[in-house]
């Protein structure tokens, strides 16, 4: 067993084959022989990386993503039901989940949470993204205008 | 879904927020704004990314999109690839095609349906296609033979799309046939079809759609496709079909759905396909011709069955005619087929009987798909002990728009128990799915 140690302090226990689901993990686990000493991840929230070993944990010994697999593949939005189950349930740090799994370089994590995000903005209008994430508009009206003109543009006929 | 107010945005790098913006707008969008436009009327990081980003302005769809917006799409891509989609009946402004046309360096798709006097300005691109990979032509509205030149050099053109191919057009049109690798052809007599068949001998994917085969003579031995793996045959006439499949000696995939034309089919000698490892049969409404193919034809190393029956409520007898057909194709075959599926709109107590001596003609099956409207047509409990005619059978999936009756399903819980490690799924729902 090995200790992760969160960015707020707290210390998760697991298996070898489950941090190797990280590429970043897997890497430092290479040199490391003594499991003693922990692994500090100075970049993850403690609630973050306890859901990001749940998915390590449920996809341990999955065969890992290959880096050349089809790109238009990539971008279909198919999502697996424990997946969907998965990543729907801690909906309200999807975008930290994403954050982690960009850091700890968990390809099939990053690929699940971009899919489910980018799910929730295909076809919306540009109010209903800025109500689901709570962004604040901070377009100037010049640039607004702009955009309402060139929109006019793309269905002009 | 979940609530809106549970989302805790996180402002994300760039390279993330392409990559969620690239699956979004991959997607179909409803709302009336262009799509990369909502995306960059968010706040002004997201208008950065989605301006900033040329590979999100490649789509060039005419109508709707006005000049003005074609250039600026054209201004944000850069030197992207472009996909280029341009469909009218009526003439075109002039400045918008020669504004394309400006960029045809860029094409890497194009699709054109337009009128004959616009072709015209497709003259100018010659040269200038380093990187189109594929062309469809939709010659619906021509008239005459379009004065088409330019894309005689195209050294990346791997895949043309014809649709239709007409009379008028007999010369073909100048592109390099010999480089390409898939080639797809809509509507048109084989004795248009044939000049180019013979022109494409490096072809690995072949797809022709309602092929009229008019008495054409066609010298065989001029025909060849070496390297054919991938072929589909969709509404042709069976002449055309036999013709074309005898020279293709690495076909792997096949796709028929169904025959078209009249009269009697004589056929002197079998045909078969020595290397057929997939077969697609797809039927809608009674087909005579599609029965006599089946029976002729022989795939010795075939592993996949896929059978299609879109049969109506007063043809359910044809679905046991064409699972007799097939269990006749699959016994003369020799073949160890290891997956198949079968999707049965209607069912009768014959096309139980003509199913279940199927099944039983396939000893090697690993993974079984029935698709059919009412559960209680099939016949499980025949089937069992299923070690003995389904031994290696690993998976069962049934799709069934309706299950009411609890003796079939009392029926499959036994056949599953009786094979420990059989893995079955029902799954139900209002309409079938294909």
């Amino acid at each position: 067993m090995f200790t992760l140690l969160s960015e707020d302090g707290i210390s998760f226990q697991a298996e070898r084959d489950v941090l190797e689901r990280s590429v970043l993990l897997k890497n430092m686990l290479e040199d490391v022989q003594d499991s003693s000493n922990s692994i500090p991840l100075p970049n993850v929230a403690s609630a973050v990386l306890e859901k990001v070993l749940h998915f390590c944990e449920h996809h341990r010994g999955d065969p890992l993503p290959v880096p050349e697999e089809d790109e238009t593949r990539m971008r279909k939005i198919v999502i697996e039901d424990w997946d969907y189950d998965f990543i729907s349930a801690n909906c309200d740090i999807v975008f930290e989940i994403i954050m982690a799994a960009n850091y700890l370089d968990i390809k099939d994590l990053l690929d699940l949470g971009c899919k489910y995000v980018a799910s929730l903005i295909k076809g919306k209008s540009t109010e209903q993204i800025r109500e689901l994430f709570h962004i604040v508009n901070d377009l100037t009206p010049e640039e607004e205008e702009k955009i309402k003109k060139e929109n006019q543009w793309a269905e002009a006929v | 879904m979940p609530q809106i107010s549970n989302y805790r945005y996180v402002p994300l790098p760039v390279e993330l927020l392409i990559h969620i913006f690239s699956i979004a707008l991959d997607a179909y969008w409803f709302d009336k704004t262009h799509p990369v436009l909502a995306l960059a009327s968010v706040c002004a990081f997201w208008h950065s990314v989605a301006i900033g980003t040329p590979s999100f302005w490649q789509k060039i769809k005419i109508p709707p999109s006005s000049f003005d917006f074609i250039k600026l799409q054209l201004d944000h891509s850069h030197q992207h690839p472009l996909i280029v989609d341009v469909y009218s009946e009526t003439s075109l402004d002039g400045s918008l095609l020669a504004l394309l046309v400006e960029h045809s360096e860029q094409w890497e798709e194009v699709a054109l349906t337009i009128p004959e006097p616009d072709y015209s300005f497709l003259t100018s691109v010659r040269g200038r296609l380093p990187r189109l990979k594929r062309l469809k032509i939709d010659t619906y509205y021509l008239s005459e033979a379009p004065d088409f030149d330019g894309f005689e050099k195209a050294p990346l053109l791997r895949e043309v799309i014809f649709e239709p191919l007409r009379d008028r057009f007999s010369s073909g049109f100048p592109i390099p046939y010999s480089q390409l690798t898939k080639l797809q052809c809509i509507g048109c007599p084989v004795r248009l079809l044939y000049p180019i068949l013979t022109r494409v001998p490096t072809l690995v994917k072949l797809e022709v759609i309602a092929v009229d085969y008019d008495r054409f003579e066609i010298s065989s031995p001029a025909l060849a496709f070496p390297n054919l793996q991938k072929a589909t045959v969709m509404e042709c006439e069976a002449p055309f079909f036999y013709c074309l499949l005898a020279h293709t000696p690495l076909l792997t995939e096949l796709w028929i759905y169904g025959f078209a034309g009249s009269g009697r089919l004589d056929l002197a000698a079998t045909l078969t396909l020595p290397l057929l490892r997939s077969l697609v049969i797809e039927v809608a409404g009674f087909d005579r011709y599609l029965a006599t193919v089946i029976c002729s034809l022989r795939a010795p190393n075939l592993v996949e069955l896929d059978f299609r029956g879109d049969l109506e409520d007063n043809e359910e007898e044809d679905n046991g005619l064409y699972l007799r057909h097939i269990q006749h194709f699959v016994q003369n075959s020799g073949c160890r087929l290891q997956s198949v599926r079968i999707l049965l709109k209607a069912g009768d107590p014959g096309t139980s009987l003509a199913m279940l001596s199927l099944l039983g003609a396939m000893p090697s099956l690993d993974h079984l798909v029935i698709a059919i409207d009412y559960l209680e047509h099939i016949p499980f409990s025949s089937l069992t002990p299923v070690s003995s005619v389904l031994p290696n059978l690993s998976t069962f999936i049934i799709y069934t728009a309706e299950f009411d009756d609890l003796a079939v399903l009392n029926d499959l819980v036994t056949f599953a128990q009786r094979r420990g490690e059989l893995k079955m799924q029902i799954l139900t729902s209002g309409e079938l799915r294909k």
